[in-house]
């Protein structure tokens, strides 16, 4: 199992009210990851956090011993961007954009990664009547070919979000996701799976991803945790604990060998602890799950039956008092 | 009731991935308040735009303008990020104290004598991390020490479901009635912020009627929600029913207070989506002192009461 952090989560973060923790370099950031035990992948931010150099950050990486699990391109932050990117009405905004999408692709290769992943965050509306529907789509899935037909060896990953910045996104769900990966056309369209982006749109996470395998678009996975209500980058597990079992339980009948990317925000928290946690923990779970007898599951999955699953999760997890049980890192 | 807005919208916004609008001083901000067909008054910030009613009196007055509340901020200082009023830390606990202290001086130096205070640090974000029995009490405390020092003050308590915490310590207007009256002084009250409220319920008539059950002393924000979130969107542009049912309360409760604005501009001129706020809100006011009003009377009569 593979672990990476979006270089993001390090370093000053911020909500509407409030700033958390000091701000780092990018070098500074790579470090801290370096020492976090577990992790050997960064997903790093452009244009705003990498190095203009794309020599210097990946002397940078290969110091802390990092990989790039991919390049995540911002297309939100810009002032450009507020109303709309890849949807803007703006024939001037949508080729900014796309430009944006096209640099992230230059880096990636130029720093040997392998791909880009993209969330069209200020795509979407805020109020009834406020936008075309159909003409948005339409300029999203034009916007997305011409980006990812630009270095097509590195396939351009699209993450849904149900909301913010915007009220309602327009790439709100896995199913939009994949068609517009299908819409696309061009074969190296994926789709970023965020559990929490998942959770809080009303999917469940597990289905989505069995959904988006289905489609036979590639995917890639972003992990944390949130309430249902709002996208709140907690810890992995930590709300949802036999959801994001069931996510790793997916994952491995299929296979995946990718990374597991840690999208967590530490806001009030120890951020080196923090991903020791969602690191070590979702390890301590894909270990159980490499143990137990899957073909157990298998069965009764096929069947529907839920109760032995279930007594099988209250065996496993839940030790009696009497018997010792290790705790500590 | 009177068309207020709060003046930090006017200024520099921002939210976790990006900035809004240029930073402006307060008195640019009373400025532009006044320029908004309707606005009679203007809600400040404590301790962040507004230290001294110097600052303001002047500006204030070449405009026109009262001071409907001084919100008190106990939430932007770091030393807030895991709670202030209920945190276990008593220097933190005194911080808060000092803050709603100013805030209370700064009120009546303005004339308002109402300071209101959404204590939005307080809350949690993981099950386990709280003792939510312990926090409680410490915010009753805490609320009752600051509103007993200033009797001539109201304290007007504020609900949100959530933001910066996964979950609010007050997080409903039941709670803030309940907050309120286990502090048990004559003046606590609840700042109704009809958006929270329509965020968690999809209603603002009925919580509100809770608030008005209570007899507490009461004071009013405005916004609309959408989406499961506390987006501060225009009044009305998303609930148009139950905006026009919650001004029927108001009506219906004789209510001649301030309607402060909590709409967050972010990508629109925030002059025009205020403009827009109170041109709603003022036909529909129209609308239920004409036909309106006798029509949701009668049809409250026909409908089975609510208790």
């Amino acid at each position: 199992m593979k672990h990476a952090i979006i270089t993001a989560f390090l370093g000053r973060l911020r909500d509407r009210f409030c700033e958390y923790q000091e701000p780092l370099t990018i070098e500074q950031k790579l470090e801290t990851m370096g020492r976090i035990p577990g992790v050997s992948g960064a997903e790093v931010v452009f244009p705003y956090e990498v190095e203009p150099s794309p020599q210097t950050m990946r002397a940078h990486l290969d110091r802390f011993k990092l990989e790039v699990s991919a390049v995540n391109v911002n297309i939100k932050a810009d002032p450009d961007f507020v109303y709309g990117s890849l949807t803007s009405p703006d024939p001037k905004v949508r080729a900014k954009a796309v430009d944006f999408i096209k640099g992230a692709k230059d880096y990636a290769a130029a720093i040997g990664a392998d791909k880009v992943t993209c969330c069209p965050l200020s795509d979407g509306y805020d109020y009834s009547f406020q936008t075309d529907y159909r003409r948005a789509w339409e300029r999203m899935v034009e916007a997305v070919r011409e980006a990812a037909s630009h270095q097509s060896q590195i396939p351009l990953f699209m993450e849904y979000k149900p909301s913010e910045t915007r009220v309602h996104c327009t790439l709100d769900s896995a199913a939009k996701t994949i068609l517009l990966a299908d819409a696309v056309g061009t074969g190296n369209v994926g789709v970023t799976i965020d559990i929490g982006h998942s959770i809080y749109g009303g999917e469940t996470p597990a289905e989505a991803l069995a959904h988006v395998a289905m489609s036979g678009h590639p995917f890639y996975v972003h992990i944390n945790d949130n309430n249902g209500k709002w996208d709140w980058d907690l810890m992995a597990g930590t709300c949802n604990l036999w959801g994001y079992l069931e996510v790793l339980y997916y994952l491995m009948e299929l296979g995946y060998d990718g990374w597991i990317t840690s999208d967590t925000s530490p806001v009030r928290l120890d951020p080196i602890e923090v991903f020791a946690f969602n690191v070590r923990f979702t390890n301590r779970l894909w270990e159980w799950l490499e143990r137990t007898d899957r073909e157990f599951i298998r069965r009764h999955l096929e069947r529907h039956e839920f109760l032995p699953i279930l007594k099988l999760l209250e065996q496993q997890f839940f030790v009696p008092a009497d018997l010792p049980v290790a705790v500590g890192r | 009731m009177r068309h207020a807005v709060l003046t930090p919208f006017f200024g520099r916004l921002r939210d976790r991935f990006a900035e809004y609008h240029e930073p402006i001083p307060i008195g640019e901000k009373i400025r532009r308040a006044a320029g908004i067909p309707g606005v009679e008054g203007v809600e400040l910030i404590y301790p962040d735009e507004c230290r001294e009613a110097v600052e303001v009196r002047e500006t204030l007055d070449r405009h026109g303008l009262e001071v409907a509340a001084v919100n008190v901020n106990l939430k932007g200082e770091p030393a807030f990020q895991r709670g202030a009023l209920s945190s276990p830390d008593p220097a933190v606990r005194a911080r808060a104290l000092e803050l709603i202290a100013g805030a209370q001086r700064l009120a009546a130096e303005l004339g308002c004598y109402r300071v209101t205070c959404a204590p939005l640090a307080d809350g949690y974000d993981y099950s386990l991390q709280t003792d939510y029995r312990l926090g409680w009490r410490r915010t009753v405390e805490t609320f009752g020490e600051a509103s007993a020092r200033a009797p001539e003050i109201t304290l007007h308590i504020e609900h949100k479901p959530a933001d910066p915490r996964t979950r609010g310590l007050v997080d409903t207007a039941s709670k803030a009635v309940r907050l309120a009256k286990d502090i048990g002084l004559p003046n606590v009250g609840v700042t109704f912020n009809a958006g929270h409220a329509l965020c968690t319920d999809g209603t603002a008539a009925a919580p509100f009627a809770e608030v008005l059950a209570s007899g507490l002393p009461y004071y009013v924000h405005c916004g609309d929600a959408a989406n499961g979130w506390d987006w501060d969107l225009i009044a009305g542009s998303h609930h148009p029913w139950q905006w026009a049912e919650f001004l029927f309360y108001l009506r219906e409760a004789r209510y001649t207070g301030w309607l402060t604005a909590d709409t967050f501009p972010v990508r629109q001129d925030a002059m025009e989506v205020f403009a827009a706020n109170i041109c709603l809100t003022n036909k529909i006011l129209a609308w239920l002192d004409g036909r309106g009003l006798p029509m949701m009377e009668a049809l409250a009569q026909c409908l089975p009461p609510l208790a």
